[in-house]
């Protein structure tokens, strides 16, 4: 039996469980472990953590053994263009206030999807920040400021 | 008598104008964003939470409650009509019910699956009534150790219960009860996995957890493929059910409710397992003229009343124990733990107006589903011709709108990117986000729990196995334990490359 990854998906699967538990249980370590009777902060967390690497190397022994699925192609593209639209909303939505940034929001995402197109896309930001506004300004009355101090607000 | 007056305590709430009014909007709301394709319960719950902060907490409670009912009968109506099921449990419904629509009886069909679902409501509502305060007392007596092992068997009842591989559900788990340890330690003071940031002292918040890797993940998931619409306006056909057809539902729908009422109680998911139990069994007892899977209406009764009967009980652990049984459980929770109510058993004992002003409105609920569904179901329809390109862009907004409002720091909307990111890859891998969030809402509690049964005992693990109730939890999950991995182990070890494409 070769060293063969013959099921990507938990082979990856382990390595990023693997990592992510790796992380935790360093940072565990750095903390008080104490005793089962007086348990320090870094008690369950370095037991959790630990277990963690250890489902990690599981499924990569896994992933040489048994035989699964390739890994489906990731949307890159649509999954940055996505989260660029999140991290700009969460960037402007105190300076600029939340209506500017709804726009900003629906305007980066439509990159996201081919299917949308410039005017659309605009018509539907302006209707959902109009429409948010609406909501939060007028009736639940959201704590937020719709035109920030950057607009001169 | 008592339970006559906790009823009648219960009614006198939930017709109270403003619960009515909420319950409504909730059932309304929950429908609404449920027929979109693509989002389940569990995402709907989590956009519209924000809504519900500033209402007291009983109102809240029904709101939600009827967010819930109405995201799964507004599930059920997109698995029939474009056989899309937006999550795993309206699965089964799209068998028969979109088969039925094929036909020209998609009117039929969700007729049958709201009365279906109505009768099956109302019989778990009351099961729920008279099931849970006597296990509330129970529960009262409950020590630290208990808790521990009952959290602990919902943990592994999760694996079980998750699609797919196991090992991945385990450490989903690992993962949520990690992530649930960020931030202050209660008993220390000091600050765990935070980076020194202070915007996480206070933890991660559930909302942005779940909206991350429910909504938002999910989204982009759905952009991939661009969805086949197999579906005209044309074609629904008439919506009142037949004499006949009212016969054939009778049945199903008695057994779907019975078995979804006994699912949902368990822990750890049950909810998931109850339709396809319930198709399971009106498959060997299949009678009908067409034969289950061709658009039979045994087909949608059976699992349609077993998923809600299952939704209903599903909150006897959740308003008892304060263990939630599933992922939607594990955001009423949280729900409650914003609006200060702590729970467990003490909600039915102490806040009784809560209690059963929850329950008698859970019957209002369905009620309201039964009445408004089916003369809105043309609207439902029209939503469902909604392009995507609006819909995304609307569910987006609603889900960094409502992230920014819950303490309007923008700290969270990064976290929220953050999750979508990894949600997103871990979806990939076959990695369910559900286990994630239960091993979320428990690991506090599971924490708490442990240190609390270990300075009792001293230091002494045994102190699980003296005392006779933990005792028999932990040989649950035990054996429950077991009986998953060693098929696992069985596998690893007969197995070379090439035997098996799973």
């Amino acid at each position: 039996m070769g060293l063969r990854v013959t099921a990507p998906r938990d082979f990856a699967a382990g390595i990023v469980f693997f990592l992510i538990g790796a992380a935790f249980l360093a940072l565990s370590l750095g903390m008080r472990i104490g005793s089962a009777r007086t348990m320090g902060p870094g008690y369950l967390p370095s037991l959790l953590s630990a277990g963690l690497v250890l489902v990690g190397l599981g499924l990569v022994v896994r992933s040489l053994q048994v035989v699964g699925d390739r890994i489906e192609p990731i949307a890159w593209r649509k999954l940055a263009a996505v989260l660029a639209a999140i991290c700009i909303y969460a960037g402007t939505v105190h300076g600029a206030g939340f209506v500017p940034a709804i726009f900003l929001l629906v305007a980066v995402s439509a990159l996201a999807n081919p299917a949308a197109r410039p005017v659309p896309t605009t018509l539907t930001g302006l209707g959902l920040a109009g429409a948010c506004w609406l909501v939060f300004t007028q009736g639940l009355g959201l704590n937020l400021h719709a035109f920030g101090p950057w607009l001169g607000f | 008598m008592d339970f006559i007056n906790d009823i009648a305590l219960g009614l006198s709430v939930a017709a109270q104008g403003q619960n009515l009014l909420y319950c409504l909007l909730g059932v309304l709301l929950g429908t609404l964003i449920g027929v979109l394709p693509g989002l389940g319960p569990t995402a709907t719950i989590a956009m519209l939470l924000p809504l519900t902060f500033g209402l007291p907490a009983t109102t809240a409670l029904i709101m939600l409650a009827g967010i819930f009912y109405g995201a799964q009968y507004g599930g059920s109506t997109t698995a029939i009509l474009i056989n899309v099921p937006g999550e795993s449990t309206s699965v089964v419904t799209a068998l028969d019910g979109h088969q039925m629509a094929r036909k020209g009886r998609a009117g039929v069909a969700l007729a049958t699956a709201a009365i279906s679902s109505f009768f099956a409501g109302t019989v778990a509502t009351l099961f729920l009534a008279v099931l849970s305060p006597p296990l509330a007392q129970l529960a009262l007596s409950f020590g630290p150790p208990e808790y521990f092992a009952l959290m602990l068997l919902g943990l592994v009842m999760s694996i079980v219960l998750a699609a797919g591989s196991k090992l991945k559900a385990v450490g989903m788990i690992l993962l949520g009860l990690l992530l649930g340890l960020v931030g202050q330690d209660v008993n220390s003071g000091q600050p765990r996995f935070t980076f020194g940031t202070p915007d996480l002292f206070d933890g991660i918040d559930f909302i942005v957890l779940a909206m991350g890797f429910f909504g938002v993940a999910e989204v982009v998931r759905n952009l991939e493929a661009p969805e086949e619409r197999t579906f005209r306006t044309s074609s629904v056909g008439g919506i009142w059910p037949s004499r006949k057809d009212l016969r054939r539902m009778a049945a199903p729908t008695m057994r779907g409710t019975v078995l979804g009422s006994i699912l949902g109680v368990l822990p750890g998911g049950g909810v998931i397992l109850a339709p396809f139990a319930s198709y399971a069994l009106e498959k060997r007892l299949d009678r009908s003229p067409e034969g289950l899977g061709n658009g039979a209406l045994e087909g949608v009764a059976a699992p349609e009343s077993s998923n809600n009967a299952a939704a209903q009980t599903s909150f006897v652990p959740m308003l008892t124990l304060g263990i939630p049984a599933n992922s939607v459980m594990a955001l009423m929770i949280g729900a409650m733990i914003i609006q200060g109510i702590v729970p467990g058993p003490g909600v039915v004992v102490n806040q009784p107006e809560l209690f059963w002003g929850l329950i008698a409105s859970m019957w209002v609920g369905n009620l309201l589903l039964l009445v408004l569904n089916l003369p809105m179901l043309g609207l439902w329809v029209r939503l469902l011709t909604t392009p995507y390109s609006v819909l995304f862009a609307a569910i987006l907004v609603f889900c960094a709108v409502g992230v920014t409002s819950i303490s309007y720091s923008a700290f969270d909307v990064w976290l929220l990117a953050l999750f979508t990111f990894v949600g997103y890859l871990l979806g990939k891998l076959d990695c369910e986000p559900a286990p994630l969030l239960l091993g979320f809402i428990l690991g506090p509690l599971i924490e708490e729990y442990l240190r609390r049964s270990l300075t009792i005992s001293h230091g002494e693990w045994s102190i699980f196995l003296h005392r006779p109730l933990s005792l028999t939890l932990l040989v649950c999950t035990a054996i429950t334990l077991v009986s998953v991995l060693i098929p696992v182990i069985r596998r690893l070890r007969q197995n070379t490359p090439g035997d098996e494409t799973a």
